[in-house]
């Protein structure tokens, strides 16, 4: 489950989200959202995800539809399933229509390590000049989801996880060293511009940012916290459905958030800010950087979005001489065997939604999602960074957050409370503190909708371009289609006659 | 260096002991279990 929760999100998505809404500015709310968000929710999915295997389902909306029936008449249950699985399975596929990208420009940064094609240039420029050569990104994001597929369509997961027990840790041991690299390299092209400054930006908080741009910044750092833990996608209930109705959650849960936030903080945290920082007057215009240094980053996270990581980090090899094309190519590859892996996991619950939910073959199901995910992909490549994956990535923190509301709404206040909290004890490694019965209670769901209330009238009043806003509206759609047609499927007679029948 | 190195280390320190006990935990109790 470690081996899935680190990856992009940690060295690519973070440090794009720090720089973008302030720096410390941005950690406050991060931090707090950790611990109200983050680990009661994991903790919430994790038992409804045991729950809903109890049935033999791995999916959302089944899963809810039977949670919601703890309280609701069977009519009623099947509205709450479909909406959760709905907004489950557009978050899933809109997700990946750019995730896929970012495993595929790391396959393409360790191609160019190895040829030394950024060395002695712009690393900004030439981050531009790759997306602008359509074909070359076609190539490396197409060699990505066809290795995926073919993964998934064979259930090589065995194969998978002896890679992930000598790539994960490797990558774990190569960003503690890297870091070490990023705190000892200082200044390495202008005196004023130092690593150390990055780590500023981040630790210091900016208490006047998160007051001028309140509910975007908790937006963000809500979403980071659930894009970073796979949470408010259905991918955790999935991973738990396969559990035992004894086995521990509570503990797994716990250290599923600290290791990914070890991956996160500790050292995501220290390399592409401090990296970019450092290397600032190299990318950054001189009007931009005359404004000081968060001004400078937060150029950099604006221009080039999700590429951020993409062109701070290549100086870091730069500057290790021609050493520093095969750690270039090291440090790329294991980032692109993260994002792989992960990705795996959002392939294997879509393949499961179509296996399970509407009795379609694995091997066709894994056609139908690759056929998805390439038609989702291309607006990434032909319509860009600025107009779709930036505000499609900012619709996603949304998203994740509602879901995450609706986490709470099914699946503790419609199961009703206190058989949340017996589940969450069931077979626990450890008792959890009855505070945080109240937290999962009040303060994450207050918490989930200040910033859901704060930015919903931005998105609608223009803050989402068109091709972004249909590309939502059909996945919602067939996710709504989807979910009630596999509902249906599975509890038509009971829902006919609004009586509960089935129980296991 | 401003007070950033000490939130930095405060950050640092929770999420390091976070890591520690619960993965600490989680391997004796799984240990116990095979026991």
């Amino acid at each position: 489950m470690a081996g899935n929760a680190v990856g992009l999100g940690n060295f690519v998505r973070f440090p794009t989200q720090v720089a973008q809404n302030g720096g410390g500015a941005f950690m406050v709310p991060y931090f707090l959202a950790l611990f109200l968000l983050g680990i009661p929710i994991m903790w919430v999915e994790w038992v409804a995800g045991r729950y809903g295997g109890k049935y033999g389902h791995g999916t959302i909306g089944p899963t809810y539809y039977l949670m919601a029936r703890e309280s609701l008449k069977p009519k009623s249950a099947l509205i709450m399933g479909t909406i959760s699985g709905m907004v489950a399975f557009a978050g899933v596929t809109l997700l990946n229509s750019y995730y896929l990208h970012l495993i595929g420009w790391s396959a393409a940064y360790t191609w160019f390590s190895i040829t030394g094609a950024y060395f002695g240039k712009n690393t900004g420029s030439f981050f531009s000049n790759y997306l602008s050569n359509h074909a070359e990104v076609l190539l490396f994001w197409g060699i990505t989801i066809v290795t995926i597929a073919i993964a998934v369509g064979r259930g090589v997961s065995k194969g998978i996880e002896k890679w992930v027990k000598i790539m994960m840790p490797l990558l774990y041991i190569f960003a503690i060293i890297m870091v070490g690299y990023v705190f000892v390299l200082g200044s390495p092209i202008n005196p004023n511009w130092s690593t150390l400054d990055g780590f500023s930006f981040i630790w210091s908080p900016n208490w006047v940012y998160l007051k001028e741009h309140f509910a975007t910044v908790m937006l963000a750092a809500a979403g980071q916290i659930f894009f970073t833990l796979s949470l408010g996608m259905g991918i955790i209930q999935n991973y738990a459905s396969y559990l035992g109705p004894n086995d521990d959650v509570a503990l797994s849960g716990i250290a599923t958030v600290s290791l990914n936030e070890f991956a996160e903080v500790i050292l995501g945290g220290s390399l592409a800010i401090p990296l970019a920082t450092a290397y600032a007057p190299k990318i950054v215009p001189a009007t931009v950087l005359s404004q000081g240094k968060g001004a400078a980053l937060a150029w950099i996270g604006h221009k080039f979005g999700l590429g951020f990581a993409y062109t701070s980090l290549p100086n870091a090899f730069v500057s290790m001489g021609q050493a520093g094309r095969f750690f270039g190519a090291l440090w790329f590859l294991l980032l692109w065997f993260a994002g792989w892996t992960s990705a795996i996991a959002m392939y294997n619950y879509l393949v499961a939604l179509f296996e399970e939910d509407l009795n379609i073959k694995r091997s066709i199901g894994t056609w139908i999602v690759l056929l998805i995910y390439f038609i989702l992909g291309l607006p990434v490549i032909y319509i860009g960074l600025d107009k779709y994956v930036t505000p499609l990535d900012n619709w996603i923190s949304f998203q994740l957050t509602l879901l995450a509301l609706l986490d709470i709404i099914v699946a503790v206040y419609l199961f009703k409370p206190s058989n949340f909290w017996e589940e969450l004890h069931k077979g626990a490694y450890t008792r959890v503190p009855t505070f945080y019965k109240w937290i999962t209670l009040i303060v994450a769901p207050i918490f989930l909708l200040i910033p859901l209330v704060g930015t919903f009238k931005g998105f609608v009043s223009g803050g989402i371009p068109g091709s972004v806003g249909a590309a939502i509206i059909i996945m919602f759609i067939i996710g709504a289609v989807e979910t009630y047609y596999a509902i249906k499927r599975k509890y038509g007679e009971e829902i006919k006659e609004n009586k509960v029948l089935v129980k296991v | 260096m401003g007070s950033w190195v000490i939130y930095m280390i405060i950050a640092w320190l929770i999420i390091l002991a976070l890591m520690g006990w619960s993965i600490g935990r989680l391997l004796s109790a799984e240990k116990a279990q095979g026991s």
